[in-house]
């Protein structure tokens, strides 16, 4: 799509010049793993310069980029922390899983979020990381190894046909997307009909994640893109076709723009996270709960 | 199944006897030849596991992985290196003037606590051979104090 194109099309949903340049300029942030340290201690003995994110304890923000790698310090070597955008934070933040808790990450790779579930359950219960592509697992086996998760399963299952019914507490599914909001899916490469074609995919995976849930459990569904046939129409088809599925709202104090009320009031309960509100990548996230049996 | 069973628990002896190594009864984490936890086995079929150990002629040799995972539980053969070593560790190289009581084989080389990865300690030459791999090998940069 041409800029001009792209812009008018962006300034539909946000402040498009405050996106582009907050996007030009992103900052980088990272996750303490407190699997294996506080962030106080981390705090402590880190000489990244850094500081803490008001939105989460456990989250920094660089202040200076390093001359180096992150992945060339100890901290990232020993598992001390995760280079992580704000919003992909939040995500795992918005399921909530806890300690004990039964919880299945249907697109898991390269384990960003999973870890960080993980931390937030410290390492108990169980956590089912799934991704179809097999490159991709080896890359989360990087991750958890180096993290030290240790409540986990890793399957290489389609996501959109997974075997379970009813099996599990909570569900993340950060649905594969054109990543409009993270720059992979550049605009000079995107079509809005890319969004329509894999918008059919993301309701399948939708479906699928929601079967695998318990009734009265809890399913976040995620995206780094902006477009609504990405986001509010994928969880829009199965409100309309699943009974007893709804839309919570999601306990963040954080800025964002609220769901697109086009698709019904109770999607202003979804949050669109721009560039400009974290200084990081665009985010949607919406949580939805089964109703019980 | 009786001979995986009778294999794992052949190896978690040999934690038991060479690390000092008892792995908590909640870990899940699976190893295609190694280790599973409980209930967990109710999802055997659709696991993708990964490598923890191979068995070989003194025993069982533990993969770098897995002792990047359960490390931190080892009390015995146990290397402890200043950051320096610790530094050239992750690099790919081998440790030398390393005093270790036993016949030598697999040690978790760790600094302040922290794993960095595995060895395989020669006790005649006193030398810890390295036994990271190279895709995990890292030239560490100084920003952060371990210890």
């Amino acid at each position: 799509m041409e800029e001009k194109a792209f812009r008018d099309w962006l300034s539909s949903y946000t402040d498009c010049e405050a996106c582009l340049s907050a996007f030009r300029s992103q900052k980088q942030f990272f996750r303490v793993n407190t699997i294996k340290i506080s962030a106080g201690e981390f705090a402590g003995k880190s000489a990244l310069k850094c500081a803490p994110v008001p939105y989460y304890g456990d989250a920094f923000e660089l202040q200076e980029r390093p001359s180096f790698q992150i992945g060339r310090t100890w901290e990232y070597f020993l598992g001390l922390m995760h280079p992580q955008s704000m919003p992909s934070i939040l995500a795992s933040l918005a399921l909530g899983p806890k300690p004990g808790e039964t919880v299945l990450d249907v697109a898991s790779a390269p384990g960003s979020k999973f870890s960080h579930m993980a931390a937030l359950m410290r390492n108990r219960g169980v956590l089912v990381g799934n991704d179809l592509k097999g490159e991709k697992v080896s890359a989360l086996y990087s991750t958890i190894n180096r993290l030290n998760v240790l409540n986990c399963i890793i399957t290489t299952l389609d996501g959109s046909r997974l075997p379970w019914k009813s099996r599990f507490d909570k569900v993340l599914l950060d649905a594969p997307c054109t990543a409009l909001g993270s720059g992979m899916g550049a605009y000079d490469r995107w079509e809005p009909e890319n969004s329509a074609k894999i918008s059919g995919l993301q309701k399948r995976m939708l479906f699928s994640a929601y079967d695998a849930l318990k009734p009265g459990g809890a399913l976040v569904y995620s995206t780094c893109t902006y477009a609504k046939e990405e986001n509010e129409e994928v969880v829009k088809n199965l409100l309309e076709n699943v009974p007893g599925a709804s839309l919570e709202m999601i306990p963040l104090d954080i800025p964002h723009e609220k769901g697109l009320a086009e698709y019904g009031e109770e999607f202003r309960k979804c949050l669109r996270i721009y560039p400009q509100h974290l200084n990081s990548e665009g985010f949607f996230i919406s949580r939805i709960r089964k109703g019980s049996a | 199944m009786t001979f995986i069973a009778n294999k794992e628990r052949n190896f978690q002896k040999y934690l038991e006897n060479h690390f000092g190594m008892v792995l908590p009864p909640e870990v899940a984490i699976f190893y295609s030849e190694g280790v599973r936890a409980g209930n967990r086995e109710i999802w055997k079929n659709d696991i993708k596991g990964e490598k923890g150990y191979a068995a070989c002629d003194a025993g069982f040799k533990p993969t770098n992985s897995f002792i990047q995972n359960f490390g931190h539980l080892a009390t015995k053969n146990v290397v402890e290196v200043d950051e320096r070593k610790a530094k050239e560790f992750a690099v790919g190289r081998g440790l030398g003037g390393i005093a270790l009581e036993g016949k030598g084989g697999p040690v978790v080389v760790r600094c302040a606590g922290f794993t960095i990865g595995l060895g395989d300690y020669d006790a005649k030459e006193r030398k810890v051979r390295n036994l990271v791999p190279e895709k995990r090998r890292r030239k560490i940069n100084d920003s952060f104090r371990p210890g």
